[in-house]
């Protein structure tokens, strides 16, 4: 298109050129459009506001001062009445005097000439006045999520007609230190209230929709009166209709500490919802263990009664296999959804008394600890236990019960020679054990055999009673004295030049014979 | 009644600056994503090039022209660069940047359009100067943020100034609190840059060009939808949030500037160019006259478009 003799560049100059004839159009079209396009409606000319502070001096002495207003006012008890906190210069409508409003003479200090001409409420006789400044209000306030009839009056004090409402029906002080927009002095609900009803305007006074903007869109199953029961303030509330019983610290939290504003959205009745959990073991179903009354002191009492468990931890850290709800030592309904890892939080380890025997060979514990059986175990912890679950919580001590260094024949009456006061007593941890139980866990010894025992054992009338050789069951010593006397034994060997003999016997008498 | 701060100039530095960061980016996209390389002479990345550079400094010098005290007492001028907890001072800085970058490219392509430029000086040119040629990518690719940068500073510069212009501070939604006018300047940039040197100056100088990129009429109403979103949303959020926002809304959609707004915006700017892209979608081509009403309705709509959201900005009401 473009032509070929026309250079590349020229491009840039095209586009350089729709630019600026772009640019020095909408400088003509756009003045031309707006005067095509006057306003349609016209802005209203205010007159403008008559600010009179500066000649208000005289009502301040006056207004703004106990002693010189109780001298000039009559009866004495309006002096209340009359006095204006001087504070009140501060806010937007004190500070532009009183004759702004209130006319008179304001510099005059004669009470009487100072008051001809006042006016008591602008408002009253000059409403429109108040809209010099206030001709757009807002008929929705959100903050306060409230409805006004802003629009109505406003329109009606503009076109002339009476409306029945004043401006100081509800901003009443509003020159004299009410400021309806800081909001420092709340409006309670029951000023509404009186108002309504002395107009008579009572009929809407049931539905709160009337003044109130709900900031909760929750009317297909709440009224606001379900909830919100005080005309003061909105945050008196009641927990009638609340579907779950709230106790505790719940029942004076905000309720959108819990809830989703501002439809109460958002929460599924789980602690989590609002609470964190502080600790790493458990679930978020905090009330398992906890309640609204006292969160530490509820898990506190829950510790204390908390039974210790009798067997060892290592290699059964998996608490619910063995004690889930229906598991082999099922725990307490109360304890579903308990993890693994809460369990010692409460319950401590406390091991059941080690088996102080081998357990090989002995392997069926019932046959002697069961219920009748010669051992029985304690029935009211063991009641209805099985064989497989004693190694559950005794687990064997690791001490091998000494064997018996001696035959039994003629020997079957242990404690004889191992009662607590007899030669050879047991250990103490034998207490109250009779003589069916020794061979339980002893094994009795067999006769040494000639290798083992190279001395003869039938030597002169011994006939295997060891005792006379071995007293006090000594067996790695012997002792030659029961029979032989040392003194005799001295003698006949000192005769013949053989000096220290004790307990040398068997060096020169090997057999038990003459050497 | 209307903000009396800002005029003309700075309505022209708007949308210089947003029309000069557009032509930027669309003849970067061409130059980055290898559709320049397919033919000998791509008239949208010699436009956009050679456009940007000037347009965002002729933009600039208004902006200097519409100064107050600045103007009279100049030296003024060096806190512009040193406050840097003020907006303008970032603008200040982009621009700064972008200008020289973007007057670097647009040499760099001219050169290579138009060889007996290169004749002319290139000889005299220093030799670090020649070897930039190879580099040139990458002055691309710098350039493409800073010409977001400035296409975005200037909604950033206009909603800086919105907390006494309401207009100016609507969000872009009103439960979402970002400035609306950041991303609206920055799409309408778009929208301008690529009416101007696809839609007018390659529809001109090659009409063929629209076959070989049939994607482009897509991506333009896309952006032309985009604009008419932000623009709808612009106009909602301030009506619902009520006071200035609300009467400003009101003097561009049915007030004194009711007419540059249906006419200069949405009927030439937004709904004439969708449908003329539409219909090229449809048809699988441009005519060269559609090309080119619709490249000047997208420009013309740019600019009224600042105008209106610059004359429109009523003060806060105290």
């Amino acid at each position: 298109m473009l032509p070929q003799r026309w250079p590349k560049w020229s491009l840039i100059v095209i586009a350089f050129a729709l630019v600026v004839a772009v640019i020095g159009a909408a400088l003509v079209l756009a003045p031309l459009g707006e005067a095509l396009a006057p306003t349609v409606v016209p802005t209203p000319t205010l007159p403008t506001i008559n600010y009179a502070r500066p000649l208000s001096g005289e009502c301040e002495n006056c207004h703004f001062d106990r002693e010189a207003l109780a001298a000039s006012a009559q009866p004495a008890e309006d002096t209340d009445v009359f006095y204006i906190d001087p504070g009140s210069l501060e806010t937007p409508h004190g500070s532009l005097g009183c004759i702004t409003c209130h006319e008179g003479t304001g510099n005059e200090a004669d009470k009487e000439v100072a008051h001809q001409g006042l006016i008591d409420d602008l408002s009253e006789t000059h409403p429109e006045d108040c809209l010099l400044c206030h001709r757009d209000l807002p008929d929705q306030i959100p903050e306060d999520h409230l409805r006004t009839p802003h629009g109505e009056i406003v329109d009606a004090v503009w076109e002339g007609s009476a409306c029945g409402v004043l401006c100081s029906d509800c901003h009443g002080e509003v020159g004299h230190g009410f400021d309806p927009v800081t909001g420092e002095i709340i409006c309670p609900m029951s000023v509404c209230l009186d108002c309504h009803i002395n107009r008579n305007l009572d009929t809407h006074l049931t539905d709160c929709n009337t003044c109130h903007v709900g900031p909760h869109d929750v009317s297909q199953s709440l009224n606001c009166k379900d909830c919100h029961i005080g005309t003061d303030t909105w945050r008196e509330t009641s927990l009638a209709v609340h579907p779950v019983e709230l106790t505790g610290y719940h029942a004076t939290t905000d309720c959108f500490s819990c809830h989703g504003w501002p439809n109460f959205k958002g929460l599924d009745y789980v602690c989590s919802d609002c609470h964190e959990r502080p600790h790493d073991f458990g679930n978020d179903d905090c009330a398992l263990c906890h309640t609204p009354e006292g969160w530490t002191e509820s898990a506190d009492a829950l510790v204390a009664g908390a039974s210790p468990f009798p067997h060892p931890v290592a290699g059964q850290e998996d608490c619910r296999s063995c004690h889930g709800v229906a598991g082999q030592q099922s725990i307490p309904e109360d304890h579903k959804g308990r993890t693994n890892d809460t369990c010692q939080i409460c319950h401590e380890a406390a091991p059941a008394p080690a088996i102080l025997h081998p357990v090989a060979d002995h392997s069926a514990c019932l046959d002697c600890h069961g219920e009748g059986q010669i051992v029985q175990f304690t029935l009211s912890v063991h009641a209805g236990r099985d064989e497989a679950s004693c190694s559950t919580c005794h687990a064997e001590a690791g001490v091998v019960p000494l064997a018996i260094q001696h035959t039994m024949d003629g020997r079957a009456d242990c404690l004889s020679c191992h009662a607590a006061d007899a030669f050879k007593p047991f250990p103490a941890s034998h207490e109250g054990w009779t003589n069916d139980l020794c061979l339980l866990c002893h094994e009795a010894g067999a006769a040494p055999t000639e290798a083992d025992h190279p001395f003869p054992q039938d030597h002169n009338r011994t006939e295997g009673n060891c005792v006379l050789c071995h007293p006090a069951g000594d067996f790695e010593a012997y002792h030659c004295e029961t029979c032989h006397a040392l003194e005799g034994m001295s003698q006949i060997h000192g005769a013949r030049g053989i000096e220290q003999i004790e307990n040398k016997c068997v060096l020169c008498h090997p057999d038990g014979k003459a050497p | 009644m209307g903000q009396t701060a800002w005029g003309w100039l700075v309505v022209i530095y708007l949308f210089l600056g947003g029309l000069g960061a557009g032509a930027f980016l669309t003849a970067a996209a061409f130059e980055l994503s290898g559709l320049r390389a397919r033919c000998e002479f791509c008239p949208t990345t010699l436009t956009g090039s050679c456009i940007s550079g000037p347009a965002v400094a002729l933009g600039s010098a208004l902006l200097i022209l519409d100064l107050g005290a600045g103007k009279a007492e100049p030296w003024r001028m060096v806190y512009l660069f040193t406050h840097f907890s003020s907006p303008m001072t970032w603008g200040i800085w982009i621009l700064c940047l972008f200008i020289p970058v973007a007057l670097l490219y647009g040499l760099l392509e001219l050169i290579d359009a138009e060889p007996f430029i290169k004749g002319l000086f290139w000889a005299r040119v220093p030799k670090v100067l020649q070897n930039l040629k190879a580099y040139r990518r990458r002055i691309v690719i710098v350039g493409c943020f800073l010409a977001v940068g400035t296409a975005v500073y200037t909604g950033v510069l206009i909603s800086a100034a919105g907390p006494s212009v309401p207009l100016w501070s609507q969000p872009i939604l009103p439960f979402l609190p970002v400035p609306m006018m950041p991303l609206l300047f920055l799409v309408s940039a778009l929208s301008t840059g690529l009416g101007l040197t696809f839609d007018l100056a390659a529809t001109i100088a090659r009409p063929e060009i629209h076959e070989e990129v049939r994607a482009m009429p897509l991506i333009h109403i896309v952006l032309i939808g985009l604009e008419n979103i932000l623009i709808g949303l612009l106009l909602i959020t301030a009506l619902s949030s009520g006071g200035a926002a609300a009467d400003s809304a009101r003097e561009i959609m049915y007030g004194p500037l009711r007419i540059i707004f249906w006419v200069g915006v949405v009927l030439i700017g937004l709904v004439f160019p969708f449908v003329v892209h539409a219909y090229a979608i449809g048809a699988g081509r441009h005519s060269l006259w559609s090309g080119i009403v619709a490249g000047v309705g997208i420009v013309v709509a740019g600019l009224f478009l600042r105008y209106l959201i610059v004359v429109a900005g009523i003060p806060a009401y105290l």
